[in-house]
Protein backbone atom coordinates (compact mmCIF):
# COMPACT_ATOMS: atom_id res chain seq x y z
CA UNK A 1 0.00 0.00 0.00
CA UNK A 2 2.85 2.33 0.87
CA UNK A 3 4.37 1.69 -2.54
CA UNK A 4 1.09 2.66 -4.24
CA UNK A 5 0.96 5.97 -2.41
CA UNK A 6 4.59 6.72 -3.14
CA UNK A 7 4.10 5.93 -6.80
CA UNK A 8 1.25 8.42 -6.85
CA UNK A 9 3.54 10.96 -5.23
CA UNK A 10 6.15 10.32 -7.94
CA UNK A 11 3.47 10.64 -10.59
CA UNK A 12 2.42 14.00 -9.14
CA UNK A 13 6.02 15.20 -9.26
CA UNK A 14 6.39 14.07 -12.89
CA UNK A 15 3.27 16.11 -13.66
CA UNK A 16 4.85 19.07 -11.85
CA UNK A 17 8.00 18.73 -13.97
CA UNK A 18 5.92 18.71 -17.15
CA UNK A 19 4.00 21.80 -16.04
CA UNK A 20 7.28 23.69 -15.65
CA UNK A 21 8.72 22.38 -18.90
CA UNK A 22 5.67 22.92 -21.09
CA UNK A 23 4.62 26.29 -19.67
CA UNK A 24 8.12 27.58 -20.29
CA UNK A 25 8.13 26.26 -23.83
CA UNK A 26 4.79 27.97 -24.48
CA UNK A 27 5.80 31.07 -22.51
CA UNK A 28 2.49 31.00 -20.63
CA UNK A 29 1.26 31.73 -17.12
CA UNK A 30 -1.28 30.04 -14.83
CA UNK A 31 1.69 28.09 -13.47
CA UNK A 32 0.91 28.62 -9.78
CA UNK A 33 -2.63 27.23 -10.17
CA UNK A 34 -1.39 24.18 -12.04
CA UNK A 35 1.36 23.44 -9.52
CA UNK A 36 -1.09 23.49 -6.62
CA UNK A 37 -3.15 20.58 -7.99
CA UNK A 38 -0.46 18.14 -9.20
CA UNK A 39 -1.15 15.64 -6.42
CA UNK A 40 -4.93 16.02 -6.88
CA UNK A 41 -4.84 15.31 -10.62
CA UNK A 42 -2.35 12.47 -10.11
CA UNK A 43 -4.80 10.75 -7.75
CA UNK A 44 -7.92 11.59 -9.77
CA UNK A 45 -6.43 10.44 -13.08
CA UNK A 46 -5.32 7.20 -11.41
CA UNK A 47 -8.75 6.53 -9.91
CA UNK A 48 -10.97 7.47 -12.86
CA UNK A 49 -12.01 4.23 -14.55
CA UNK A 50 -12.19 4.37 -18.33
CA UNK A 51 -10.38 7.70 -18.53
CA UNK A 52 -9.91 8.67 -22.16
CA UNK A 53 -12.31 5.97 -23.36
CA UNK A 54 -15.75 6.36 -24.92
CA UNK A 55 -17.52 3.87 -22.64
CA UNK A 56 -20.69 5.71 -21.54
CA UNK A 57 -20.42 4.11 -18.09
CA UNK A 58 -16.89 5.37 -17.50
CA UNK A 59 -16.17 7.67 -14.55
CA UNK A 60 -16.37 11.36 -15.42
CA UNK A 61 -13.81 14.02 -14.53
CA UNK A 62 -14.47 17.75 -14.43
CA UNK A 63 -11.56 20.14 -14.05
CA UNK A 64 -13.78 22.95 -12.85
CA UNK A 65 -10.77 25.22 -12.38
CA UNK A 66 -10.12 25.07 -16.10
CA UNK A 67 -7.27 27.58 -15.98
CA UNK A 68 -5.10 24.84 -14.47
CA UNK A 69 -5.59 22.67 -17.56
CA UNK A 70 -1.87 22.22 -18.10
CA UNK A 71 -1.72 20.06 -14.97
CA UNK A 72 -4.54 17.90 -16.35
CA UNK A 73 -2.91 17.63 -19.80
CA UNK A 74 0.29 16.54 -18.10
CA UNK A 75 -1.62 13.95 -16.07
CA UNK A 76 -3.22 12.63 -19.27
CA UNK A 77 0.21 12.34 -20.84
CA UNK A 78 1.57 10.49 -17.83
CA UNK A 79 -1.43 8.11 -17.98
CA UNK A 80 -0.70 7.39 -21.64
CA UNK A 81 -3.85 9.07 -22.94
CA UNK A 82 -2.04 11.93 -24.64
CA UNK A 83 1.25 11.48 -26.43
CA UNK A 84 4.20 13.65 -25.48
CA UNK A 85 4.07 14.97 -29.02
CA UNK A 86 0.48 16.15 -28.46
CA UNK A 87 1.36 17.65 -25.10
CA UNK A 88 4.08 19.64 -26.82
CA UNK A 89 1.45 21.32 -29.01
CA UNK A 90 0.21 23.23 -25.94
CA UNK A 91 -0.61 26.79 -27.02
CA UNK A 92 0.59 26.23 -30.60
CA UNK A 93 -1.71 27.13 -33.49
CA UNK A 94 -4.13 24.34 -34.49
CA UNK A 95 -3.78 22.61 -31.10
CA UNK A 96 -6.51 21.08 -28.92
CA UNK A 97 -4.49 22.06 -25.86
CA UNK A 98 -5.32 25.62 -24.92
CA UNK A 99 -5.35 27.47 -21.62
CA UNK A 100 -8.68 25.82 -20.78
CA UNK A 101 -9.85 22.28 -21.61
CA UNK A 102 -11.58 21.63 -24.95
CA UNK A 103 -14.27 18.91 -24.89
CA UNK A 104 -12.98 17.41 -28.12
CA UNK A 105 -9.71 16.46 -26.46
CA UNK A 106 -9.49 12.83 -25.41
CA UNK A 107 -9.62 12.71 -21.61
CA UNK A 108 -11.69 15.87 -21.28
CA UNK A 109 -15.34 15.18 -20.50
CA UNK A 110 -16.42 18.81 -20.11
CA UNK A 111 -15.22 22.18 -21.33
CA UNK A 112 -14.47 24.53 -18.45
CA UNK A 113 -12.92 27.97 -18.13
CA UNK A 114 -15.84 29.95 -16.77
CA UNK A 115 -15.62 29.40 -13.04
CA UNK A 116 -18.64 28.03 -11.21
CA UNK A 117 -19.96 25.79 -13.96
CA UNK A 118 -18.03 22.56 -13.39
CA UNK A 119 -19.71 21.35 -10.21
CA UNK A 120 -23.09 21.37 -11.95
CA UNK A 121 -21.71 19.17 -14.73
CA UNK A 122 -20.36 16.83 -12.09
CA UNK A 123 -23.74 16.69 -10.35
CA UNK A 124 -25.42 15.80 -13.65
CA UNK A 125 -22.83 13.12 -14.38
CA UNK A 126 -23.30 11.60 -10.92
CA UNK A 127 -27.09 11.76 -11.25
CA UNK A 128 -26.82 9.90 -14.56
CA UNK A 129 -25.06 7.09 -12.68
CA UNK A 130 -27.85 6.99 -10.09
CA UNK A 131 -30.62 6.87 -12.72
CA UNK A 132 -28.72 4.22 -14.68
CA UNK A 133 -28.11 2.29 -11.46
CA UNK A 134 -24.44 1.71 -12.18
CA UNK A 135 -21.31 2.43 -10.17
CA UNK A 136 -19.77 5.25 -12.18
CA UNK A 137 -18.10 8.02 -10.20
CA UNK A 138 -17.98 11.74 -10.90
CA UNK A 139 -14.78 13.58 -9.92
CA UNK A 140 -14.67 17.38 -9.78
CA UNK A 141 -11.57 19.47 -9.07
CA UNK A 142 -12.80 22.79 -7.71
CA UNK A 143 -10.93 26.02 -7.06
CA UNK A 144 -11.51 27.74 -3.72
CA UNK A 145 -12.27 30.93 -5.66
CA UNK A 146 -15.25 29.13 -7.19
CA UNK A 147 -16.86 29.39 -3.76
CA UNK A 148 -17.43 33.03 -4.78
CA UNK A 149 -19.80 31.82 -7.50
CA UNK A 150 -23.46 31.43 -6.54
CA UNK A 151 -23.86 28.62 -9.04
CA UNK A 152 -21.37 26.49 -7.07
CA UNK A 153 -23.69 26.75 -4.09
CA UNK A 154 -26.76 25.87 -6.15
CA UNK A 155 -25.05 22.66 -7.21
CA UNK A 156 -23.62 21.90 -3.77
CA UNK A 157 -27.07 22.10 -2.22
CA UNK A 158 -28.59 19.92 -4.93
CA UNK A 159 -25.89 17.25 -4.64
CA UNK A 160 -26.46 17.04 -0.90
CA UNK A 161 -30.22 16.87 -1.34
CA UNK A 162 -29.88 14.06 -3.90
CA UNK A 163 -27.35 12.21 -1.69
CA UNK A 164 -25.01 11.68 -4.63
CA UNK A 165 -22.47 9.41 -2.97
CA UNK A 166 -20.76 8.84 -6.31
CA UNK A 167 -19.81 12.54 -6.51
CA UNK A 168 -16.31 13.34 -5.24
CA UNK A 169 -15.20 16.96 -5.15
CA UNK A 170 -11.62 18.01 -4.54
CA UNK A 171 -11.48 21.57 -3.25
CA UNK A 172 -8.09 23.09 -4.05
CA UNK A 173 -7.78 25.29 -0.99
CA UNK A 174 -4.67 27.22 -1.98
CA UNK A 175 -5.99 30.46 -0.51
CA UNK A 176 -5.27 32.54 -3.59
CA UNK A 177 -7.22 33.94 -6.46
CA UNK A 178 -6.65 36.35 -9.31
CA UNK A 179 -6.18 39.56 -7.36
CA UNK A 180 -5.05 38.38 -3.95
CA UNK A 181 -5.69 36.09 -1.02
CA UNK A 182 -9.17 34.56 -0.92
CA UNK A 183 -9.68 35.56 2.72
CA UNK A 184 -9.12 39.21 1.76
CA UNK A 185 -11.58 39.08 -1.14
CA UNK A 186 -14.49 36.91 0.00
CA UNK A 187 -14.20 34.56 2.97
CA UNK A 188 -14.25 30.82 2.30
CA UNK A 189 -13.86 29.42 5.79
CA UNK A 190 -17.62 29.15 6.22
CA UNK A 191 -17.87 26.82 3.25
CA UNK A 192 -16.84 23.61 4.85
CA UNK A 193 -19.43 23.77 7.60
CA UNK A 194 -22.12 24.76 5.12
CA UNK A 195 -21.44 21.84 2.81
CA UNK A 196 -21.59 19.50 5.74
CA UNK A 197 -25.02 20.96 6.55
CA UNK A 198 -26.02 20.27 2.94
CA UNK A 199 -25.33 16.58 3.57
CA UNK A 200 -21.79 16.26 2.27
CA UNK A 201 -19.19 14.02 3.83
CA UNK A 202 -16.31 16.45 4.43
CA UNK A 203 -12.72 15.31 4.85
CA UNK A 204 -9.67 17.51 5.27
CA UNK A 205 -6.35 16.46 3.78
CA UNK A 206 -2.95 17.83 2.96
CA UNK A 207 -3.47 18.45 -0.73
CA UNK A 208 0.16 17.66 -1.48
CA UNK A 209 -0.01 14.23 0.13
CA UNK A 210 -1.16 11.72 -2.46
CA UNK A 211 -1.49 9.22 0.36
CA UNK A 212 -3.98 11.35 2.30
CA UNK A 213 -6.02 12.13 -0.81
CA UNK A 214 -6.18 8.46 -1.80
CA UNK A 215 -7.12 7.38 1.72
CA UNK A 216 -9.98 9.90 1.77
CA UNK A 217 -11.35 8.40 -1.43
CA UNK A 218 -10.97 4.83 -0.18
CA UNK A 219 -12.66 5.62 3.11
CA UNK A 220 -15.55 7.34 1.31
CA UNK A 221 -16.12 4.36 -0.96
CA UNK A 222 -16.42 2.10 2.08
CA UNK A 223 -18.85 4.12 4.12
CA UNK A 224 -20.39 7.07 2.29
CA UNK A 225 -24.02 8.10 2.42
CA UNK A 226 -23.72 11.42 0.54
CA UNK A 227 -21.31 13.25 -1.75
CA UNK A 228 -17.69 13.71 -0.66
CA UNK A 229 -15.91 17.04 -0.31
CA UNK A 230 -12.17 16.63 0.09
CA UNK A 231 -10.85 19.90 1.42
CA UNK A 232 -7.29 19.80 0.14
CA UNK A 233 -5.05 22.40 1.70
CA UNK A 234 -2.53 23.30 -0.96
CA UNK A 235 0.08 25.90 -1.81
CA UNK A 236 -0.14 27.88 -5.00
CA UNK A 237 3.11 27.40 -6.91
CA UNK A 238 3.96 24.31 -4.84
CA UNK A 239 7.41 22.88 -5.44
CA UNK A 240 9.11 26.01 -6.75
CA UNK A 241 10.32 28.15 -3.85
CA UNK A 242 10.05 31.53 -5.52
CA UNK A 243 6.52 30.80 -6.82
CA UNK A 244 4.93 29.53 -3.63
CA UNK A 245 2.07 31.73 -2.35
CA UNK A 246 2.94 34.49 -4.86
CA UNK A 247 -0.11 35.85 -6.68
CA UNK A 248 1.93 36.99 -9.68
CA UNK A 249 2.48 33.37 -10.73
CA UNK A 250 -1.23 33.19 -11.45
CA UNK A 251 -0.34 35.22 -14.54
CA UNK A 252 3.33 35.43 -15.41
CA UNK A 253 5.40 33.21 -17.62
CA UNK A 254 8.95 32.34 -16.55
CA UNK A 255 12.11 34.04 -17.74
CA UNK A 256 14.96 31.78 -18.85
CA UNK A 257 16.75 32.19 -15.50
CA UNK A 258 13.58 31.48 -13.54
CA UNK A 259 12.91 28.41 -15.66
CA UNK A 260 16.36 26.98 -14.99
CA UNK A 261 15.91 27.50 -11.27
CA UNK A 262 12.35 26.08 -11.23
CA UNK A 263 13.30 23.13 -13.38
CA UNK A 264 16.23 22.28 -11.13
CA UNK A 265 14.02 22.38 -8.03
CA UNK A 266 11.26 20.13 -9.38
CA UNK A 267 13.62 17.60 -10.98
CA UNK A 268 15.70 17.30 -7.82
CA UNK A 269 12.54 16.55 -5.85
CA UNK A 270 11.52 14.00 -8.44
CA UNK A 271 14.90 12.29 -8.25
CA UNK A 272 14.64 12.09 -4.47
CA UNK A 273 11.12 10.65 -4.61
CA UNK A 274 12.15 8.10 -7.23
CA UNK A 275 15.09 7.03 -5.10
CA UNK A 276 12.78 6.49 -2.14
CA UNK A 277 10.37 4.47 -4.27
CA UNK A 278 13.11 2.36 -5.82
CA UNK A 279 13.90 0.77 -2.46
CA UNK A 280 10.30 -0.35 -1.90
CA UNK B 1 -50.34 24.62 -24.07
CA UNK B 2 -47.97 23.73 -21.22
CA UNK B 3 -50.37 21.01 -20.10
CA UNK B 4 -50.38 19.55 -23.60
CA UNK B 5 -46.60 19.67 -23.69
CA UNK B 6 -46.26 17.65 -20.51
CA UNK B 7 -48.93 15.18 -21.65
CA UNK B 8 -46.99 14.63 -24.88
CA UNK B 9 -43.72 14.43 -22.97
CA UNK B 10 -45.20 11.65 -20.82
CA UNK B 11 -46.03 9.71 -23.98
CA UNK B 12 -42.48 10.13 -25.25
CA UNK B 13 -40.97 9.23 -21.87
CA UNK B 14 -43.01 6.02 -21.94
CA UNK B 15 -41.11 4.81 -24.99
CA UNK B 16 -37.84 6.75 -24.55
CA UNK B 17 -36.08 5.94 -21.29
CA UNK B 18 -33.54 8.69 -21.97
CA UNK B 19 -36.09 11.41 -21.16
CA UNK B 20 -35.60 13.11 -17.79
CA UNK B 21 -37.55 16.14 -16.53
CA UNK B 22 -35.89 18.77 -14.33
CA UNK B 23 -37.70 21.78 -12.93
CA UNK B 24 -36.37 24.89 -11.25
CA UNK B 25 -39.22 24.73 -8.73
CA UNK B 26 -41.94 25.79 -11.18
CA UNK B 27 -44.84 24.02 -12.82
CA UNK B 28 -47.38 23.79 -9.99
CA UNK B 29 -50.19 21.56 -11.17
CA UNK B 30 -48.53 21.12 -14.56
CA UNK B 31 -45.75 18.61 -13.95
CA UNK B 32 -47.60 16.30 -11.55
CA UNK B 33 -48.45 13.76 -14.23
CA UNK B 34 -44.82 13.30 -15.24
CA UNK B 35 -43.70 13.15 -11.61
CA UNK B 36 -46.31 10.50 -10.82
CA UNK B 37 -45.56 8.35 -13.85
CA UNK B 38 -41.76 8.68 -13.82
CA UNK B 39 -40.65 9.46 -10.26
CA UNK B 40 -37.11 8.20 -10.89
CA UNK B 41 -36.73 10.59 -13.84
CA UNK B 42 -38.20 13.72 -12.31
CA UNK B 43 -36.12 16.16 -10.23
CA UNK B 44 -36.75 19.56 -8.67
CA UNK B 45 -33.35 21.28 -8.55
CA UNK B 46 -34.74 24.24 -6.60
CA UNK B 47 -34.87 27.88 -7.66
CA UNK B 48 -31.52 27.51 -9.36
CA UNK B 49 -31.55 27.94 -13.13
CA UNK B 50 -27.78 27.78 -13.56
CA UNK B 51 -27.70 24.48 -11.72
CA UNK B 52 -30.68 23.41 -13.84
CA UNK B 53 -28.74 23.78 -17.08
CA UNK B 54 -25.41 22.52 -15.73
CA UNK B 55 -27.00 19.40 -14.25
CA UNK B 56 -28.81 18.78 -17.53
CA UNK B 57 -25.50 19.10 -19.36
CA UNK B 58 -23.97 16.39 -17.19
CA UNK B 59 -26.99 14.15 -17.77
CA UNK B 60 -27.00 14.73 -21.52
CA UNK B 61 -23.29 13.96 -21.80
CA UNK B 62 -24.10 10.59 -20.25
CA UNK B 63 -26.75 9.87 -22.89
CA UNK B 64 -29.93 11.21 -21.33
CA UNK B 65 -32.32 13.74 -22.91
CA UNK B 66 -33.07 16.17 -20.09
CA UNK B 67 -35.98 18.61 -20.33
CA UNK B 68 -35.48 21.72 -18.16
CA UNK B 69 -38.67 23.48 -17.11
CA UNK B 70 -39.04 27.08 -15.97
CA UNK B 71 -40.58 30.43 -16.90
CA UNK B 72 -39.11 31.50 -20.24
CA UNK B 73 -37.05 34.43 -18.96
CA UNK B 74 -35.49 32.41 -16.17
CA UNK B 75 -34.90 29.34 -18.33
CA UNK B 76 -33.29 31.26 -21.17
CA UNK B 77 -31.67 34.36 -19.71
CA UNK B 78 -30.57 33.47 -16.19
CA UNK B 79 -28.43 30.62 -17.41
CA UNK B 80 -27.49 31.86 -20.87
CA UNK B 81 -23.76 31.36 -20.32
CA UNK B 82 -24.47 27.88 -18.99
CA UNK B 83 -26.45 27.13 -22.16
CA UNK B 84 -23.60 28.48 -24.29
CA UNK B 85 -20.78 26.66 -22.50
CA UNK B 86 -22.82 23.56 -21.74
CA UNK B 87 -25.19 22.03 -24.30
CA UNK B 88 -24.17 24.34 -27.15
CA UNK B 89 -20.39 23.89 -26.77
CA UNK B 90 -20.75 20.15 -26.16
CA UNK B 91 -23.52 19.71 -28.78
CA UNK B 92 -25.78 17.92 -26.32
CA UNK B 93 -29.55 17.30 -26.51
CA UNK B 94 -30.63 19.45 -23.59
CA UNK B 95 -34.20 20.77 -23.97
CA UNK B 96 -34.98 24.07 -22.31
CA UNK B 97 -38.70 24.63 -21.80
CA UNK B 98 -39.49 28.34 -21.44
CA UNK B 99 -43.08 29.02 -20.41
CA UNK B 100 -44.63 32.37 -21.31
CA UNK B 101 -43.13 33.97 -24.43
CA UNK B 102 -43.53 37.70 -24.97
CA UNK B 103 -45.71 39.39 -22.38
CA UNK B 104 -47.72 36.25 -21.61
CA UNK B 105 -47.20 36.86 -17.88
CA UNK B 106 -49.12 40.17 -18.14
CA UNK B 107 -49.40 41.59 -14.65
CA UNK B 108 -46.14 39.95 -13.49
CA UNK B 109 -44.08 42.62 -15.21
CA UNK B 110 -40.86 42.84 -17.18
CA UNK B 111 -39.00 40.34 -14.98
CA UNK B 112 -41.37 37.72 -16.43
CA UNK B 113 -41.53 38.97 -20.04
CA UNK B 114 -39.59 36.85 -22.52
CA UNK B 115 -39.11 39.59 -25.08
CA UNK B 116 -35.40 39.02 -25.68
CA UNK B 117 -34.99 35.26 -25.31
CA UNK B 118 -34.93 34.51 -29.04
CA UNK B 119 -32.44 37.31 -29.61
CA UNK B 120 -30.20 35.96 -26.87
CA UNK B 121 -30.20 32.39 -28.10
CA UNK B 122 -30.65 32.66 -31.86
CA UNK B 123 -26.95 33.27 -32.42
CA UNK B 124 -25.87 30.05 -30.68
CA UNK B 125 -24.61 27.60 -33.31
CA UNK B 126 -26.60 24.38 -33.50
CA UNK B 127 -29.29 25.47 -31.05
CA UNK B 128 -32.83 25.06 -32.37
CA UNK B 129 -35.63 27.33 -31.19
CA UNK B 130 -39.06 25.73 -31.21
CA UNK B 131 -42.05 28.07 -31.01
CA UNK B 132 -45.23 26.02 -31.50
CA UNK B 133 -48.20 28.18 -32.41
CA UNK B 134 -50.83 25.98 -30.78
CA UNK B 135 -51.45 22.62 -29.15
CA UNK B 136 -51.67 20.88 -32.51
CA UNK B 137 -48.09 21.91 -33.23
CA UNK B 138 -46.99 20.52 -29.89
CA UNK B 139 -48.57 17.16 -30.60
CA UNK B 140 -47.43 16.96 -34.20
CA UNK B 141 -43.89 18.26 -33.77
CA UNK B 142 -42.65 17.06 -30.37
CA UNK B 143 -41.43 13.66 -31.59
CA UNK B 144 -39.32 15.39 -34.22
CA UNK B 145 -38.01 17.85 -31.63
CA UNK B 146 -37.17 15.05 -29.18
CA UNK B 147 -34.91 13.43 -31.76
CA UNK B 148 -32.84 16.56 -32.47
CA UNK B 149 -29.31 15.68 -31.38
CA UNK B 150 -28.41 19.21 -30.26
CA UNK B 151 -29.97 21.66 -27.77
CA UNK B 152 -33.49 22.99 -28.23
CA UNK B 153 -35.08 26.02 -26.62
CA UNK B 154 -38.88 25.77 -26.46
CA UNK B 155 -41.15 28.84 -26.22
CA UNK B 156 -44.47 27.65 -24.85
CA UNK B 157 -47.51 29.80 -24.13
CA UNK B 158 -49.41 29.06 -20.96
CA UNK B 159 -52.66 28.91 -22.89
CA UNK B 160 -52.92 29.37 -26.63
CA UNK B 161 -55.57 29.48 -29.30
CA UNK B 162 -55.78 27.31 -32.39
CA UNK B 163 -53.88 28.52 -35.41
CA UNK B 164 -55.43 28.09 -38.87
CA UNK B 165 -52.57 29.53 -40.93
CA UNK B 166 -50.05 27.27 -42.66
CA UNK B 167 -46.69 26.52 -41.10
CA UNK B 168 -43.48 27.38 -42.89
CA UNK B 169 -41.70 24.20 -43.95
CA UNK B 170 -39.44 23.15 -46.78
CA UNK B 171 -42.62 22.30 -48.70
CA UNK B 172 -44.27 25.69 -48.23
CA UNK B 173 -45.31 27.38 -51.46
CA UNK B 174 -43.38 30.41 -52.58
CA UNK B 175 -44.86 33.48 -50.92
CA UNK B 176 -46.79 36.36 -52.41
CA UNK B 177 -45.71 39.92 -53.10
CA UNK B 178 -46.71 40.73 -49.54
CA UNK B 179 -45.72 38.05 -47.08
CA UNK B 180 -46.75 38.01 -43.44
CA UNK B 181 -44.67 35.83 -41.15
CA UNK B 182 -45.65 35.09 -37.57
CA UNK B 183 -43.32 33.62 -35.00
CA UNK B 184 -45.27 30.77 -33.37
CA UNK B 185 -47.61 32.15 -30.75
CA UNK B 186 -47.87 35.54 -32.49
CA UNK B 187 -50.20 34.07 -35.12
CA UNK B 188 -53.29 36.05 -33.96
CA UNK B 189 -51.38 39.30 -34.60
CA UNK B 190 -50.16 38.04 -37.96
CA UNK B 191 -53.64 36.86 -38.86
CA UNK B 192 -55.11 40.26 -38.09
CA UNK B 193 -52.53 41.97 -40.29
CA UNK B 194 -52.98 39.37 -43.02
CA UNK B 195 -56.75 39.99 -43.11
CA UNK B 196 -56.36 43.74 -43.32
CA UNK B 197 -53.78 43.55 -46.10
CA UNK B 198 -56.02 41.13 -47.99
CA UNK B 199 -58.54 43.97 -48.20
CA UNK B 200 -55.91 46.05 -49.97
CA UNK B 201 -54.23 43.49 -52.19
CA UNK B 202 -55.12 39.84 -52.74
CA UNK B 203 -51.53 38.81 -53.41
CA UNK B 204 -50.64 38.25 -49.75
CA UNK B 205 -49.63 35.15 -47.81
CA UNK B 206 -49.38 34.28 -44.12
CA UNK B 207 -47.01 31.64 -42.80
CA UNK B 208 -46.17 30.60 -39.25
CA UNK B 209 -42.57 30.01 -38.31
CA UNK B 210 -42.50 27.36 -35.59
CA UNK B 211 -38.87 26.30 -35.81
CA UNK B 212 -35.72 28.35 -36.06
CA UNK B 213 -33.26 25.65 -36.96
CA UNK B 214 -30.87 24.25 -39.50
CA UNK B 215 -33.03 24.74 -42.59
CA UNK B 216 -35.02 27.82 -41.59
CA UNK B 217 -32.86 30.28 -43.51
CA UNK B 218 -33.24 28.31 -46.73
CA UNK B 219 -37.00 27.92 -46.21
CA UNK B 220 -37.39 31.64 -45.61
CA UNK B 221 -35.20 32.59 -48.54
CA UNK B 222 -37.25 30.48 -50.91
CA UNK B 223 -40.50 31.73 -49.48
CA UNK B 224 -39.41 35.37 -49.79
CA UNK B 225 -38.23 35.07 -53.39
CA UNK B 226 -41.29 36.88 -54.83
CA UNK B 227 -41.93 39.24 -51.94
CA UNK B 228 -41.69 43.01 -52.07
CA UNK B 229 -42.85 43.49 -48.50
CA UNK B 230 -42.45 41.15 -45.54
CA UNK B 231 -44.35 41.92 -42.33
CA UNK B 232 -42.99 39.98 -39.36
CA UNK B 233 -45.14 39.55 -36.24
CA UNK B 234 -43.62 38.27 -33.02
CA UNK B 235 -44.10 38.43 -29.29
CA UNK B 236 -40.55 39.66 -28.84
CA UNK B 237 -38.60 42.88 -29.10
CA UNK B 238 -38.54 44.07 -32.70
CA UNK B 239 -34.76 43.67 -32.46
CA UNK B 240 -33.05 40.29 -32.29
CA UNK B 241 -35.91 37.97 -33.17
CA UNK B 242 -37.53 36.76 -36.38
CA UNK B 243 -37.68 40.23 -37.98
CA UNK B 244 -33.94 40.54 -37.50
CA UNK B 245 -33.40 37.10 -39.00
CA UNK B 246 -35.49 38.03 -42.04
CA UNK B 247 -33.58 41.31 -42.37
CA UNK B 248 -30.29 39.39 -42.30
CA UNK B 249 -31.54 37.09 -45.05
CA UNK B 250 -32.69 40.05 -47.11
CA UNK B 251 -29.38 41.89 -46.68
CA UNK B 252 -27.15 38.85 -47.14
CA UNK B 253 -28.88 37.89 -50.37
CA UNK B 254 -29.28 41.35 -51.84
CA UNK B 255 -33.07 41.09 -51.94
CA UNK B 256 -35.21 44.13 -52.62
CA UNK B 257 -37.70 43.60 -49.82
CA UNK B 258 -39.00 46.01 -47.22
CA UNK B 259 -39.14 44.32 -43.84
CA UNK B 260 -41.82 45.65 -41.47
CA UNK B 261 -41.28 44.41 -37.91
CA UNK B 262 -44.24 44.08 -35.56
CA UNK B 263 -43.36 43.37 -31.96
CA UNK B 264 -42.47 44.94 -28.64
CA UNK B 265 -40.94 48.29 -29.50
CA UNK B 266 -40.53 49.91 -26.07
CA UNK B 267 -39.19 48.91 -22.67
CA UNK B 268 -42.33 47.37 -21.15
CA UNK B 269 -42.26 48.93 -17.70
CA UNK B 270 -44.37 51.54 -15.93
CA UNK B 271 -47.81 50.10 -16.76
CA UNK B 272 -49.25 46.61 -16.26
CA UNK B 273 -52.26 44.94 -17.75
CA UNK B 274 -53.52 41.96 -19.68
CA UNK B 275 -52.07 40.85 -22.99
CA UNK B 276 -54.38 43.06 -25.04
CA UNK B 277 -53.59 46.13 -22.95
CA UNK B 278 -49.85 45.47 -23.06
CA UNK B 279 -49.90 44.98 -26.83
CA UNK B 280 -51.61 48.35 -27.26
CA UNK B 281 -49.14 50.02 -24.95
CA UNK B 282 -45.82 48.46 -25.89
CA UNK B 283 -46.17 46.82 -29.31
CA UNK B 284 -46.06 48.17 -32.83
CA UNK B 285 -49.28 49.93 -33.83
CA UNK B 286 -51.05 47.82 -36.44
CA UNK B 287 -52.67 50.84 -38.14
CA UNK B 288 -49.20 52.25 -38.77
CA UNK B 289 -48.12 48.90 -40.18
CA UNK B 290 -51.01 48.91 -42.64
CA UNK B 291 -50.28 52.52 -43.67
CA UNK B 292 -46.65 51.57 -44.26
CA UNK B 293 -47.69 48.64 -46.44
CA UNK B 294 -50.08 50.88 -48.38
CA UNK B 295 -47.33 53.43 -48.88
CA UNK B 296 -44.96 50.78 -50.18
CA UNK B 297 -47.61 49.42 -52.51
CA UNK B 298 -48.47 52.99 -53.54
CA UNK B 299 -52.15 52.25 -52.90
Amino acid sequence: MLAKHQKLQVLAQKIRCQVIEISHKAHKGHIGSALSICELVAVVSSNARGLGMSDPKRDRVVLSKGHAALAWYSALEQQGILTTETLNTYMCNDTLLGTHPDPQLNGVDFMTGSLGQGLGYGVGAALAGVISNDDRMSFVVLSDSELNEGSTWESAALAGQLKLRNLLVFLDLNGQQALGKTEDILPTSYAIGSWSEFGWNVQRVDGHSAEQIQKAIDQHKRSASGPLLIVATTISGRGVSFMEREVKWHYLPMSETEFIDASMQVTETLARLEDETRDL
Amino acid sequence: MRQRLIEELCKIAQRDSRVVLLTADLGYGVLDKFGAEFPSRFFNVGVAEQSLIATATGLAEAGYVPYCYSIATFASLRGVEFIRNGPVAHRLPVRIIGIGPGMDYGFDGLSHYAVDDVGSLRCQPGLTIWTPSDEKDISSQISFVNEIKAPVYMRILKNGVDCSATRLTDKSPVGASVTVLSLGDAHPIGNNIFGRIQNIIPDVSHQIVTILGETTNEDLLRHLSTAKICVVAENHYVVGGLASLVSEIVANNGLNITVVPVGVNALPIGRLGDAKFLAGRFMTDIDQVIRKVELQLKV
